[in-house]
Parts: structure tokens; sequence; C-alpha cells
């Protein structure tokens, strides 16, 4: 597919997706909403972990934060302002502790991101008790259609810098490596600016996610916020659906809220016993996800 | 010009010294050879040259710059490119595009991936891997992937080349294209080359001068044909002479 | 301040201690072995409290003799694993470091499916029983039966760990792929069946340690996460693959916990560990007793 027509083709369906709150149901709002956010929360991840092969498993902290920030300052500032705030806090977490995080590498690493997130859990609940408050209620948020376009915007944008990363010189680093990273160092590639600077910017749309969806759940409670099962629904996604181009995580955030459509409300358990068995699977014989595969399907045999 | 100077480097690690005291010169335009048995200290001495190990003491000097503590990226950005005696393709990508990587960093980044891509062509042509271009390196040969290696420095536009052991486990008809390969490139580019090896015939009609290691230390130096009839040079190699 | 003095705290800490050094035994071995961190180790420890707790309350066994049918389901489900999943995989040896994280990956999923099929058969209430809990004196000290029991076992079955180590073929096949992986299977170790020991012997410590765990505090499905941040700071700590290290590491860690919470509070147990965790793993990842990694 060509550059010209995919551009016109991602147009379209933003039009589309656009338009949905004139046509549907609050249900299916919902549901849309749902799958935007999940695909901005994937396409994040995947700009980082998918093209570094650094699989960063507490990425629900930017969301956290991102939320807590909303809420911190709910009717102190505006909300859009909160939200660029909160994108902003996210990214600076990012780069304060990708500076000494990102020297950790492998599995190390990929334990350490959810140590990291499940710490500063238990530092806002400790923080929250502190303050006398138990959770924190929102009221006067904006309506479920301006919170719709908000994370159609925030999903675009994420596909948009994605599309655009991979094509990059630095994505090009990245992907060197996820290669070799002693190679890639020999030969030019600043591996630690490189890789701090993606893994800051893959939290910052996360963050402002988290903000955004503090007003849709116009409540926040830190356990949920920072809870591990986003961070491990997102790494789902990103393996489900392939992690290493955009259609990946998309296709991935479908499937999942597909599935969570189907089984969430009735059966919680099976659900996640479910996305356990396919994260298992996945791993072990189609570790390029689904988008992935059907791209080397797609491709003459060329190796 | 001496484009390279070590004075008195020198590598610890733990209780272990791998090099010790270590000087010498390299001028641009120069083939240097780096000999001595297994254990010498040669491939220490190029990874503090190259940036991946910081000297223990000494000083390393490029191109009129200190550059002994500084990072492998920084030194390839200077004009210092190397090759790995294991080599150390990017795997996941095709020949092709392990070259044009090379050519988008370095010393003289390319402004583009267009630009960066026409670049690979030309090294794609110039140490003829061009028909391999569409493959991935785990499906070459192991005289490939060292032609690969080398040709993914070439993009970086090194100004001072460190092979290391490239002829290494390559049979003698490989062997011989891979020297007319250097001697190619280092007649086409501005380059300086210094080259590990073990395959004394390429050692000798390569270089112009040759440094030899032996336990850390230089023990040698001077033209192939001095330093083969040196006696500390053959002992190192072979112990005591027979007489 | 007087309470950081009593014999209370003391006691208690050193069957966290025992506790702790059983779980982390069996995590270290796997990783010691394969290079592989068990992220769902927390959840068959889980799943050995719940056969004792189901036998208890089922059918009035005593947990010391569901002991063995945990340990022997851990078993089963650790050759299971290891044979259904990872053994393909360790022989495929593409890059190690990707081996590694993926495998991580796997282990997160299987935790995932066991937490929530546990939960699926029992709810995700919280479960109790009251076994041996008369309080009993010992040397002026007032403490319940049951954690003298655990002690007394903890420390047994570490002996006999060590005892399995020093002494039996079996053993000493694991420590030398331990130590040097490539060189064991030259001198004719059968990695691929070690391997599985490994796999058998690691799952069923840590159903064994359920066991016990059950008959000192409340279980439910999700019980056995911290277990497993804690067995990582352990091994860590003591040094990967290093069976010594990670029983002193316990020891220091159960303590480090004990009183550190006995001087704040109960809320900060969690900061408190993970923010270990994280020190842990920024700080010294090759631990307290590794050698240093010299890495730019």
């Amino acid at each position: 597919m060509s550059r010209g027509s995919g551009i016109v083709l991602a147009a379209i369906a933003l039009g589309a997706l656009g338009l949905v709150p004139v046509v549907a149901s609050d249900y299916t709002l919902s549901v849309a909403l749902n799958f935007l956010l999940w695909s901005a929360l994937a396409l994040s991840w995947s700009l980082f972990s998918g093209l570094s092969g650094y699989v960063s498993l507490g990425h629900a902290v930017f969301y956290g934060i991102g939320a807590y920030v909303m809420v911190v300052c709910w009717q102190v500032l505006p909300i859009w302002s909160a939200v660029l705030l909160a994108g902003l806090a996210g990214g600076v977490f990012a780069f304060s502790l990708g500076w000494p995080c990102l020297r950790v590498r492998g599995p190390y690493f990929v334990i350490l991101t959810f140590g990291i997130a499940e710490f500063t859990k238990y530092v806002v609940v400790t923080i929250e008790a502190g303050l006398g408050r138990t959770g924190r209620l929102l009221i006067g948020t904006p309506s479920l259609a301006a919170l719709y376009e908000a994370v159609l915007v925030l999903a675009a944008l994420s596909f948009a810098l994605f599309a655009a990363i991979r094509r990059s010189r630095i994505g090009a680093g990245i992907i060197a490596i996820r290669a070799d990273e002693t190679a890639a160092e020999s030969i030019g590639i600043n591996t630690n600016a490189t890789k701090l600077a993606l893994f800051t910017l893959s939290a910052i749309i996360p963050a402002m996610a988290g903000a955004i969806m503090a007003l849709r759940a116009t409540y926040f409670e830190p356990m949920q916020a920072f809870s591990p099962v986003t961070s491990f629904t997102i790494v789902t996604i990103g393996i489900l659906g392939g992690a290493d181009a955009p259609p990946g995580p998309v296709l991935g955030a479908g499937f999942l809220v597909l599935i969570s459509e189907l089984l969430w409300a009735r059966a919680p358990e099976i659900y996640m016993i479910l996305l356990g068995i396919l994260l298992v699977i996945f791993v072990l014989f189609v570790p390029e996800g689904i988008y992935g595969r059907l791209h080397l399907l797609a491709k003459p045999a060329r190796r | 010009m001496m484009l390279l100077r070590l004075e008195g480097v020198g590598k610890n690690y733990g209780g272990v010294t791998a090099l010790r005291g270590l000087s010498f010169n390299v001028a641009a335009g120069e083939i240097v050879g780096l000999m001595g048995a297994n254990g010498a200290g040669k491939t220490t001495a190029f990874s503090l040259i190259a940036g991946t190990q910081r000297p223990s003491h000494g000083e390393i000097w490029f191109d009129g710059k200190r550059i002994d503590g500084k990072r492998a990226h920084e030194l390839s950005r200077l004009g210092i490119g190397r090759t790995f005696q294991l080599v150390r393709p990017f795997g996941d990508l095709t020949v092709r595009e392990n070259i044009a990587v090379g050519a988008l960093y370095g010393r003289q980044p390319a402004p583009s991936r267009a630009v960066a891509e026409a670049r690979a062509e030309e090294i794609l042509n110039e140490v003829h891997l061009a028909k391999l271009s569409d493959r991935l390196p785990g499906t070459l040969t192991l005289a490939q992937r060292k032609r690969l290696e080398i040709a993914r420095a070439l993009a970086t536009r090194p100004r001072l080349l460190l092979l290391d052991e490239v002829l290494a486990g390559l049979n003698a008809a490989e062997a011989d294209d891979a020297f007319e390969m250097i001697r190619a490139v280092h007649a086409a580019h501005e380059l300086t080359i210094i080259i590990i090896e073990h395959v004394m015939r390429a050692l000798m009609r390569l270089c112009g001068r040759v440094v030899v290691l032996h336990h850390g230390e230089k023990i040698a130096e001077g033209t192939p044909q001095d330093v083969a009839a040196d006696p500390r040079v053959v002992d190192s190699y072979f112990g005591a002479r027979a007489s | 301040m007087d309470v950081l003095l009593s014999e209370q705290l003391l006691v208690s800490a050193l069957v966290l201690a025992s506790l702790y050094g059983l779980v982390a035994l069996g995590l270290n071995l796997v990783y010691g072995t394969m290079r592989l961190l068990n992220v769902a180790h927390g959840e068959i420890v889980m799943i050995g409290g719940y056969v004792a707790y189901w036998g208890f309350s089922r059918f009035g066994v005593s947990p010391l003799l569901s002991m063995p049918v945990a340990a022997l389901i851990g078993a089963l489900l650790g050759g299971v694993v290891y044979v259904a999943l990872f053994r393909r995989m360790l022989r495929e040896s593409r890059l190690s470091v990707r081996i590694e994280a993926n495998s991580l990956l796997i282990f997160f999923g299987i935790s995932i499916i066991l937490q929530n099929v546990t939960a699926l058969a029992f709810t995700a209430d919280q479960r109790g029983y009251a076994y041996l809990d008369r309080v009993v004196h010992v040397a002026d000290v007032s403490v319940e039966e049951n954690r003298l029991i655990i002690l007394a076992i903890g420390a047994g079955i570490c002996l006999c760990c060590a005892v399995f180590f020093r002494y039996t073929r079996a053993g000493s096949a694991m420590r030398a792929i331990i130590q040097q992986r490539d060189a064991a299977s030259l001198v004719g170790i059968d990695v691929e069946r070690v391997n599985m020991q490994v796999f058998v012997l690691g799952f069923a410590l840590a159903a064994l340690a359920g066991t016990l765990i059950s008959m000192t505090q409340q279980i439910s499905p999700f019980v056995g996460f911290p277990f497993t941040i804690s067995a990582f700071v352990i091994i860590i700590m003591g040094g990967l693959g290093n069976l010594l290290g990670s029983l002193v590491a316990a020891v220091i860690l159960a303590f480090v916990e004990v009183y550190g919470v006995a001087i704040v509070s109960a809320s900060f147990r969690s900061i408190l560990v993970y923010g270990v965790f994280i020190a842990v793993l920024l700080l010294r990842p090759q631990g307290l007793f590794g050698r240093s990694i010299a890495v730019r």
C-alpha cells in the first residue's frame, strides 16, 4: 500500500470514526471508546517495547499517573490543560526513571518495570490515605461523546507517531538496538539516548489517556488506576496483534474488545484465563502477532 | 600525521592484567597488523580504541583529540569503525538494511533514508554482496557474513577501520577474496586500517607495519619481514626455538 | 521500642525466613539452571496452600499429611509445564536474551491462568483454617504450635536439599549445570532430563511452602504474587543461581520485613518490599554475593 493511498484511507477512517457519536447508542459508543483507548495504549507501548525489544510490563504506571494528575487538578485547572499536564507528567516520570532503568536488560527490565508500577501504586495509595481520602469523586465531567472524540484524537496521534517513528532515523536506530545493542553502539547509535527518547515518548499518550478516562469513570481509586491488569492487557494486545507495525496493536485491541464484550460481564475469570492462554500460545508460536503473520504471508518468500 | 596514538595504555580486569603499558602510533593511510598469540591482548586493545571498554590507565589520541573513556558511539561519530571477532549482524534486517543503518549513523550520517539506501547500494556493489542484498544474515555463509560486517562498518564512513580476525574460519579461496576486498577498499577510500590476524600470509602481504603483543605487552614492531625474523616473536608463538 | 526486642518478633522473622528460604530455593533452581524467571512461582505456592486448605476443610486431613500430596501436585505441574511449553523453546537456541524475556511472558500468562482458575473453583474469597494454633511456651516465649512446626519442617527441608545437592548424583548434576551449562553436557550430563528434574523439584518445593504458609495466614487466589516478588528479591540479593546465597538473603529479607513493618506500619509493607525489589535490581543486579558485572 503506497503512502498516499494509506493516508487517504486513514483520513476516511478517522472521519468515519469521528461521526460515531452522532449515530450510535451510548452502549456502542462506549465499546468504540474502549477500542480506541486500548489502541492508543497499545500503540504507544509498541512504539517503545515493540521496536526495542525492551518489554515494559508496567505501562499502567503512566496511565495511573495521568489519572492522578487529573483528579488532583480537578477544578483547579481547565480540563484540557489538565490533560496536557498529565501527558507532561507521564513524560517527565518516564524520563527520570528511564535513565537508570534502561541500563537493565532483558527479563530484568521486564520485572523492574512491573516493580516500579506496583511501587508507585502503593505510594499513591499511601499518599491518599495520608490525605484522608479513600477515593476521589469527579462531578460534572464532560459528555461521553466529548470524551470519545478526545480518545479518538489520542488514538490517531499514537498511530501517526508510531508510523512516523518507524520510518525515521531514530526508528532505524531502535530496531538495530533490538537486533544487537553492542553492534548498534559500534556504528554510532547513541543507545542510551535513543532508548530514553522512545521510552519517554511512549509514556505521554497513556498518561493523557489516563487523565481522560478518569473523567469517564468519574471516580479515582489508586488500586484500580494503577492496576497490573491494565499493564497485562496492554502487553497481551501487543503480542496478539503484533507490536512491529501500527496496524498490529489496533488489530489486537479490536480482538480484545470483542472477547471482552462477550465474556467480561458474564465470566471475568474465563476472560482472564482465555487471555492468559492466548498470551502463552502467541509468545510460543506467533510471536510476531496476527498482523505480523499476515504480513509475512502476504509477502513472497524472500528468506 | 599520526592518526592514532596509544601512550602507556593498560587494562586490568580484577586481578588479571590484559594490557600493560602499550604504546604505538598509526599514521593516516597505513595498514598496520596487530599480532600475537591468543590471550596477548589484541582484542582488548581494539575494545579500548573502539570504546567498548575503558582503559585502566594511559592515553589514546585520535586525530589530535583524546578519546580514551569515550563511548563507542561517540568514537564511531569521530570516525572509528570496527568489526567483531564473532560477527554481530542485525539478524532481523536484510543485508541491505544492515548496511543502510550504518549509513544513517556513523561519521557522516546520511540526511535521509533514501540517501542511506543509495549509499548502501554503492557499498553492496563494492564488496560484491549485491546479489544477496535481500537476504537475512542467518542465511549467509560465514565468509559472506564477515563481508557484511565490513560493509556495515564502511557505511559509517570511518577514517580508521579496526578489523578483528576477518579471515578466521575462511577457506583459502574465501580468504583470498576477502584479502583482495580489503586491499581494494583501502585504496578506494581514505582509510587507515589496523588488522588483527593470525593468517600470516595475509598479514605479511597486506601490512606495511606489524605490532606484536605477548602477554599484554608489545614485544616487537616493524615491517612484516623484520618481525617474522625476530626471535622474540618466534618464541612467543612456538616456545623455545628448536636449535 | 520495646516491641522490637520482643521474642515474638524474632520468632515471626525466623518463621518467615524459613518460608522464604523454601520459596526462593525453587525459584533459584529454575533460574540457575535454565536462566528462566518463573513469575508464576507464587501461584504454585498458592496452589499448595489450597491443597492443604481443601484437605483440611473438606476431609479433615491435617495439612502435614497434605504436604506430600501438594508436593506431588506441584511436581506434576512442573513436569507438564516443562514438557509442554519450555522444552521445545530451550532446544531451539535462538537469541537467548529473547528467550529469557519471552519465557517471562509465558510464565506471566501461566500465573494469570492459575489465579483465575483457582478463583473460578474456590471464588476469590480469603480462605483460612485453624490448625495446631494452640499456644505453647518454649523457653519464655509464647508461640503458636504451628509456627514451631513450620520452622522445624522448613529447616528440615532445607537441610534435605543441602544433602541432596551435595551428595546425590542428580543434585550434583544440577549444581554442575548452574555453574557451567555448556560444559555440563560435555561431561555427559543429560541436560534435558536434569531440566525436567529441576522444574519438578522447584515446583514441588513451592507447593510444599504453600501448605506451610496456609497454616499461618489466610489464602486467596491472589496471595501468591507477593511471594513471587519477595522470592525474586531474595534470589537477586543472594546472587542468581547461588543456592546458599539465597538462604542467607531469605533471612535478611524476612528480618527487614518483619522489623521494618514493626517500626513503621503494616500499610508500608508493600512499599518496603517493592522498594527493596527496585533498589536491588537497579543497584546490584548481580546480588550481594555475586561478582561485579562490568557493563558500560
